[in-house]
């Protein structure tokens, strides 16, 4: 295609990147399929795998991935209404204006989530700052903290800016002249929205849904703080440090899951993409 | 022209702005507490605020590590980011580039938990092939944070190249542009965009990192592993007040940044 | 374009190295109050160590930050070392942190068990008492035990002892039908929503099976199993499961009881207005020891040696003890009168109860233990 290139001008681009897969990527992921694998002697040993599906533990630790996919997805769709509308809204706006919604996006991001947590307990608390509110105008306090509702509250709060970045990015980039060649072919402001910016914004929704939902599967503290439900993340932290080899385990499984999770979806994107092209 | 927002939709992207800013407006009003608590506010005071800038000397450092290492992962990250992508996109065949966009994929896939403890025992393990002990510090910790930034960098800056037509460089080529300088002169300019908000979001990650830090950076402490050390008695004020500060400096680098922007925009305009 | 970039770089570039000049401001001119202090300073500390570095990882807040004395930096300023100081969170990240072979640590501040474990694994170095004199003010007897010959440490060769402490049932009076006197309490089914417990599956065992009258220590998995199916009773019952945020739940009044550290009940009464009292229940309490070891990684024992000496300077323990809200075992705190808490009924209790004293377990049990509280966690 490029006869000016040099032939090995790719392989020499790459390499840094290869060698810091390698490294850095690939070689982490071994340990930790080594040490899963790795019995207390030393040797290659099932024993973390089946101390997890142990009769007398299997139900405890399969409802808890059960329970951490579950709140995963849970804030991924949560994050994912919210985003979408407010992407559009952003994309919609003037040019000015749209700077100043993306820098107003990023701020919250630069806060610690310990702190975030922190002043989060305050606000739903049952002397905290809303039922302060509520009791002040005499309506009855709410049982907002230590709810399930709660622990997505919070794990919405710090992924959501991950989904609205991604589909705002290609919501922006979006070609205004195929939504106006739509309106003036009769499409309704639903059919549009339905038929070309929805297919559209798919990569963008793809990847959103991947950032948020990987942190939320793998959440741990702010669930427990705010909602009082214990998830995965939070057994693999108490117990990484005890038992690494066992902490090693659960990650793996944990990142399988995930991967299955991501086939699954990206097999879904592809369907999205073949009904659009159609 | 684009079409106008409606007044439903203005309110709702205000109320999502509310649920973004309702604790960080918790967290500035609780930065001037005299008090000693987060949840109990006596009065108004700049107590915190003095303290922090007077004797709270692990605070001071903490801070300056955060930013040290922020930048370090920003500047490094996106250079060798768009290294990468630039790599990438000349990959030929499907099947590398398939792979290469697959590796690209597992720190994004990888939970942070999992990520920072393997990397804990990467650093360990090869310090030991090379005889070194202790090897934990801000060398690892850069590592590891350019590691969990490269993804973004590579995701922001190869759409844009997938976007630059290939043609431009080859013409410039055609011009007698050597392969460096077409790249320096077409193609660079042409991602600049995705190299900006690539250098933003690193930064961003990094300065916030917890959970990969903690297990990577040894002795070398940072902002969150410090505010993690302080909030085990009690989350005391003068973290709000250091929050509170950090929005205020990001926030003020970022309007001056979009203001730049905007008037190079406005410049643009006017030359086409 | 370019320029915009340029333009972004350059301003997190000022934005760090203001960052870095403010902080250097300060951090040159102050002493940290030593001149408060250093006539009343009784070692000898040299210069010999300056420019050496000391790697001291700590509890969070559990050292004088100032106002008026700053320890570590009242240290650097009167010995030119520099003090790497950094914090932990629990006893198992600390080990992590000491045995991984990732970090060096001169000096550090775990609890009584986790300091058994280390002196077991050989990763601890003896300390030599001729560099630390200060020794002498280390008050020997607190409830029946030797503080320099404690149950982890016999003979105390590995370990100085830097604050005591006990469980206990924090609770406020307003919310409270009646003042409770047992740990059963957080069993009552009328303070169903309102009951707090400890996150830490080593504390809340203890207290199910201080309730059984069992050893906390026990190597029977009979009683483990016990004691899993009391908590297991109470969960429904629980508001919530709790570390640090136990202070703003209880300072603002939000739940009726809970069990936690006794200098954390310390500090937390000096918060609030609510009534919150603190009891010794009747089948018992943790009795704890947090000490300074040096671990055998550590590259400058010498001065951690010195730092050792230097907090226990009377000065130095009595600046201390007013910062952290725990009980020191030094005889210049205990009885100087103007300790702002000294005597405190609660702090340094006249009639204790029975009280059991955490040991290393075998990794079995530990194991055993963490999958019994993930299942008691999992209870809705």
């Amino acid at each position: 295609m490029n006869k000016r290139k040099l032939p090995f001008g790719t392989a020499l681009l790459n390499a840094p990147f290869t060698l810091w897969t390698v490294i850095f990527i690939l070689a982490p992921l071994v340990l930790v399929a080594y040490f899963a694998f790795t019995g207390n002697d030393g040797r290659f040993s099932l024993q973390w795998f089946e101390y997890i599906f142990d009769p007398a533990r299997r139900e405890t630790y399969l409802r808890m991935f059960g329970d951490s996919l579950l709140y995963g997805a849970l804030a991924t769709g949560i994050s994912l209404l919210l985003a979408f509308p407010l992407a559009h809204f952003m994309a919609q706006s003037k040019q000015s204006v749209q700077r100043v919604l993306m820098l107003l996006i990023m701020v919250p991001m630069w806060m610690n989530f310990l702190i975030a947590t922190n002043a989060w307990r305050y606000i739903l608390e049952h002397n905290g700052l809303i039922n302060n509110l509520l009791a002040g105008i005499g309506l009855p306090r709410l049982g907002m903290i230590n709810t399930p509702g709660a622990a997505i509250l919070g794990m919405v709060y710090n992924f959501v800016p991950f989904m609205i970045l991604p589909i705002y990015t290609v919501m922006a980039r979006l070609n205004v002249q195929l939504v106006e060649a739509a309106q003036d072919l009769g499409a309704s402001r639903w059919e549009v929205l339905r038929r070309v910016i929805v297919p559209l914004s798919m990569p963008g929704v793809m990847s959103g849904v991947i950032m948020v939902f990987v942190p939320s599967v793998s959440v741990f503290f702010i669930n427990d703080r705010l909602g009082g439900v214990r998830l995965i993340g939070d057994v693999i932290n108490d117990r990484v440090l005890n038992e690494t080899n066992l902490g090693a385990a659960f990650s793996l499984i944990l990142m399988l899951i995930i991967l299955v999770c991501m086939l699954v979806l990206n097999r879904m994107g592809d369907r999205e993409k073949g009904a659009f092209v159609n | 022209m684009k079409k106008k927002n409606g007044i439903l939709s203005t309110v709702y992207a205000g109320l999502i702005f509310l649920f973004l800013y309702l604790p960080i407006a918790v967290i500035v009003v609780f930065s001037f507490n005299s008090g000693r608590t987060t949840s109990n506010f006596e009065s108004f005071s700049f107590y915190w605020y003095m303290r922090l800038f007077t004797t709270n000397f692990e605070a001071q450092a903490a801070l300056r590590n955060t930013l040290i290492l922020a930048l370090s992962t920003a500047v490094i990250t996106v250079l060798l980011g768009t290294l990468a992508a630039v790599g990438i996109d000349r990959l030929r065949r499907k099947f590398t580039e398939r792979i290469a966009l697959g590796a690209n994929n597992i720190p994004l896939m990888s939970p942070e938990i999992v990520m920072g403890i393997s990397m804990m025992m990467l650093f360990i393990f090869g310090g030991a092939l090379f005889n070194q002990q202790f090897v934990l510090g801000f060398s690892t910790v850069l590592l590891a944070h350019i590691t969990m930034c490269l993804p973004y960098v590579i995701l922001s800056v190869l759409p844009k190249l997938r976007q630059t037509d290939p043609h431009l460089a080859e013409a410039a080529q055609d011009l007698g542009c050597s392969q460096v300088m077409a790249f320096f002169r077409v193609t660079l300019p042409s991602i600049s965009t995705g190299i900006a908000s690539a250098f933003l979001i690193t930064f961003t990650l990094s300065l916030d990192n917890f959970v990969i830090s903690r297990f990577t950076a040894g002795p070398f402490t940072t902002l969150p592993l410090h505010i993690f050390g302080q909030i085990r008695m009690l989350v005391r004020p003068d973290m709000y007040a250091l929050t509170t500060l950090i929005f205020v400096m990001m926030f003020l680098l970022l309007l001056g940044s979009n203001l730049l922007q905007a008037r190079a925009a406005k410049r643009q305009n006017k030359q086409t | 374009m370019k320029k915009r970039i340029l333009a972004l770089v350059l301003g997190v570039v000022m934005l760090a190295s203001v960052a870095v000049v403010f902080t250097g401001c300060g951090a040159t001119a102050n002493d940290g109050g030593l001149s408060l202090i250093q006539d009343q300073l009784l070692g000898e500390y040299t210069r010999d160590l300056a420019g050496t570095t000391l790697n001291v990882v700590n509890w969070g807040e559990f050292i004088a930050t100032g106002p008026e004395l700053h320890i570590v930096r009242a240290f650097e300023t009167l010995t030119g070392i520099n003090v790497n100081y950094s914090t932990f969170n629990t006893n198992d990240e600390l080990h992590t942190r000491l045995t991984a072979g990732g970090e060096s640590f001169d000096l550090a501040f775990p609890s009584d068990y986790m300091i058994q474990r280390l002196i077991n694994e050989g990763n601890l170095n003896r300390i030599n008492f001729d560099n630390i004199p200060n020794l002498q003010f280390i008050q020997r007897e607190v409830h029946g035990l030797d503080m320099l010959d404690l149950w982890f440490d016999p003979g105390g060769l590995y370990s100085v002892p830097y604050v005591w402490g006990m469980t206990g049932l924090i609770y406020n009076y307003n919310l409270v039908q009646e003042p409770p006197t047992s740990w059963t309490a957080l069993w009552e089914e009328r303070y169903a929503g309102q009951i707090l417990m400890f996150e830490s599956s080593r504390d809340a065992f203890a207290v199910a099976k201080f309730i059984l009258g069992l050893d906390v220590n026990s190597e029977d998995e009979a009683d483990w199993h016990a004691a899993a199916a009391l908590l297991r009773d109470q969960a429904p019952l629980v508001r919530q499961y709790v570390g640090d945020e136990i202070y703003d739940i209880m300072i603002g009044g939000n739940a009726a009881l809970g069990p936690y550290y006794v200098g954390c009940f310390l500090l937390m009464r000096t918060l609030t207005d609510e009534d919150l009292r603190f009891v010794f229940p009747e089948e018992g309490v943790n009795f704890f020891v947090d000490s300074m070891i040096i671990p055998a990684t550590s590259q400058n024992q010498l001065g951690a040696e010195m730092f050792i000496n230097f907090l226990l300077e009377p000065a130095v323990a009595r600046q201390n003890a007013e910062a952290v809200f725990y009980a020191f075992p030094h005889t210049e705190v205990v009885d100087y009168e103007n300790f702002s808490r000294r005597g405190d009924p609660v702090l340094f209790p006249t009639n204790l109860p029975p009280y059991q004293r955490f040991v290393d377990q075998s990794r079995e049990f530990i194991s055993l233990r963490y999958s019994l509280w993930d299942e008691i966690r999992n209870i809705r």
